[in-house]
């Protein structure tokens, strides 16, 4: 028996008798028979369903990853770091490592998508404002700053909570996030295989590390500090900014370094941080990978810059990838050893495409159709970014603000404010693979100032800056006077 | 724990599997057709079936006590495939696999094809309505009991995306009848 679908009062639930004026009924009995006919998938053993979806954790996982190299190339404006002024050796400084005596959960892996989803959400957000305010090539790791992003937000309360869990895309309430994006980071982290099987070469490595520095006595709070060594496997190296500023400065640039093979030695720059830290959040990201096919040696060849002009880069040809188009760009995706793959779009017209970027056009550009004999430029980019402006942007506004932050979980008062965010990243692809680094610092500084109170006779004078010539002078004995 | 305890646990947890084993496999076939007028891809309607079948596996102590397991799994399957967000991370998680060959699309005529593309059109819960409706000849009870919404709405629903569909196929035939002449 079947149904008229036209949803009348009644129609539906008994027999058709169809009044199929516009031939609609025919037409669906016709769909519904073909699919019927000529779509009988046997369902695979569950084990295979089971084992399939245990690696498809890890893969979501480097999908987020894979983002952040989205779009580095098409630019083709060479960017040089400049050169690190300051050769100052490090100061051996005292830091003792204290860490909450809960161990790192597994997190919650069924609220894994949950966080790629917001991350990727979040990673399109900052390219897209990125674009509008960086000149040519730029890179950055979007899961590294939503990480340290995610320490901070583990300490914020009331709007400041709010504006973060609205900028990172939270589709799971503020609690559940941190077990979502502890079972992401555990899966990113997990040793690969050397897939597909047939893959020559080692699988890639792939590194995620978290701290905490606090200056010495203050009174942080046991549940910030938890949450911390549970969800982010990471304890507090205890230093005295106070006093020592710049070798605590020294210590976290020293093991930034460390966990970025010298990728990234000056993380932080001088004068950041002072005697009124008092917390500083760093997260940093290492990936190394060869590709499934390698390409042939670089050679000379032309190369079309973002305004047109006409450059020789070097080319590697002969690459092995998987081709994607839509309406106004063409993608390709070359996969490295290990279960991950570089995604390559370049647009039509690269301003505009850049303001249309949403996480479906990304997925477009991922749905690889045929394979692709690929040519790419090797390159190199290096960025440092101050992130505030740009988060700003994007709706946290009070975490940057003294006074009006909320970081109450982490000290239990209203006394603390983000005064710097850095992110610093860089990658190489070559011939071979690719490497990449970053690694991203958050720094609360305690928005009280010393308290000087003029409240007896005063000497004052008008000094010029830059001369120190004395313009004015005088004295008071009795403002009342 | 005696023997008898524990052959008992062993006969209960036999029964349950026997019971999840025929579920799977007979449901397994409809629910993909049914996820394949919803994303209009083979690849992506088997992974999101999949999916929900190895939830409703990892839950079946709950997923077994409830009225209607096929219709909660089609339930999950549809709302996964009708989410943009799902369908992303799946689509993303096939294009990794570059290495891996799809399966074969079904070959459809072509007025199906554009039935099926017309369903997926409409907004999210007139597609659900109207796939189960189309596909599964559900009654309207059967396809608000599925979906987890009211007889009326579904009514609704049905009203609308059929009128809508209608529209466009008399809207097309003008088309073609104008090109014709």
């Amino acid at each position: 028996m079947e149904h008229d679908h036209s949803g009348e009062d009644g129609a539906a639930e008994g027999p058709t008798g169809p009044d199929d004026r516009d031939g609609l009924e025919a037409r669906i009995r016709q769909a519904r028979r073909e699919v019927t006919e000529r779509l009988d998938p046997a369902p695979p053993p569950l084990s295979e369903v089971r084992a399939r979806v245990q690696r498809q954790h890890r893969r979501l996982a480097l999908t987020a990853a894979s983002i952040v190299v989205v779009l580095a190339v098409v630019t083709g404006v060479l960017v040089t770091r400049d050169g690190a002024e300051d050769e100052d050796e490090a100061v051996p400084v005292d830091v003792e490592f204290v860490r909450s005596d809960k161990p790192r959960t597994s997190g919650d892996a069924d609220a894994i998508p949950a966080a790629v989803e917001a991350d990727t959400a979040f990673a399109v957000d900052l390219y897209r404002q990125l674009a509008t305010t960086e000149d040519g090539n730029f890179f950055l790791s979007p899961h590294s700053i939503s990480m340290a992003l995610s320490m901070t937000m583990a300490g914020a309360d009331g709007d400041t909570l709010d504006q973060m869990e609205q900028a990172l895309h939270l589709a799971v309430p503020e609690p559940a996030f941190h077990d979502a994006i502890n079972a992401l980071d555990q899966a990113l982290t997990a040793p690969r295989t050397a897939e597909p099987d047939d893959a020559e070469g080692e699988p890639l490595e792939l590194a995620t590390a978290n701290s905490l520095w606090g200056q010495a006595g203050y009174p942080f709070r046991q549940q910030f500090l938890d949450r911390i060594a549970q969800s982010y496997d990471a304890g507090m190296n205890v230093v005295d900014f106070e006093r020592e500023a710049e070798a605590s400065r020294l210590a976290i640039n020293a093991w930034v370094a460390e966990r970025t093979d010298g990728k990234i030695t000056e993380l932080i720059p001088k004068g950041v941080i002072d005697g009124l830290t008092r917390l500083v959040l760093v997260n940093t990201i290492t990936f190394k990978a060869s590709w499934v096919d390698e390409f042939e040696d670089a050679r000379p060849g032309p190369f079309t810059t973002a305004d047109g002009t006409k450059v020789t880069a070097q080319m590697m040809s002969h690459g092995t990838g998987a081709v994607a188009t839509g309406d106004g760009w063409q993608s390709v995706s070359i996969p490295y050893v290990g279960g991950a793959h570089l995604l390559v779009i370049v647009p039509d017209d690269l301003a505009d495409f850049e303001q249309t970027l949403t996480p479906e056009v990304l997925a477009a550009a991922a749905d690889a159709q045929g394979p692709a004999d690929v040519t790419l430029p090797k390159f190199s980019v290096t960025s440092d970014l101050d992130l505030i402006p740009t988060l700003a942007s994007l709706g946290i506004e009070d975490l940057f603000k003294a006074g009006e932050a909320d970081l109450s979980r982490i000290d239990g008062t209203n006394g603390l404010y983000v005064s710097a965010a850095i992110h610093q990243a860089t990658i190489d692809v070559d011939e071979k693979g690719t490497q990449a680094a970053a690694a991203t610092a958050v720094i609360a500084e305690s928005s009280a100032r010393a308290p000087f109170e003029v409240d007896k006779p005063f000497i004052f004078a008008i000094r010029d800056d830059v001369t120190g010539a004395i313009l004015f002078t005088g004295r008071v004995t009795d403002p009342t006077a | 724990m005696g023997d008898e305890q524990r052959a008992d646990i062993g006969r209960a947890r036999a029964t349950e599997l026997a019971s999840f084993e025929s579920f799977y496999r007979s449901d397994y076939v409809a629910v993909v057709r049914l996820a394949f007028t919803l994303t209009g891809r083979r690849d992506l309607a088997e992974e999101l079936t999949q999916d929900a079948f190895l939830a409703a596996h990892r839950n079946w102590d709950k997923v077994a006590g409830y009225e209607d397991p096929s219709g909660w799994v089609r339930r999950v399957v549809s709302n996964r495939c009708v989410s943009s967000g799902r369908r992303h991370l799946t689509g993303l998680r096939l294009a990794a696999r570059l290495s891996r060959e799809r399966p074969t699309e079904p070959s459809l005529s072509e007025d199906a094809d554009e039935l099926w593309a017309m369903v997926r059109s409409l907004p999210k819960r007139q597609a659900q309505v109207l796939a189960l409706a189309f596909l599964e000849d559900r009654t309207v009870a059967e396809i608000a009991s599925v979906i987890g919404c009211g007889q009326e709405t579904v009514r609704t629903h049905l009203r609308r995306g059929r009128q809508a569909m209608a529209d466009r196929l008399r809207e097309a035939d003008a088309n073609e009848a104008e090109r014709n002449r």
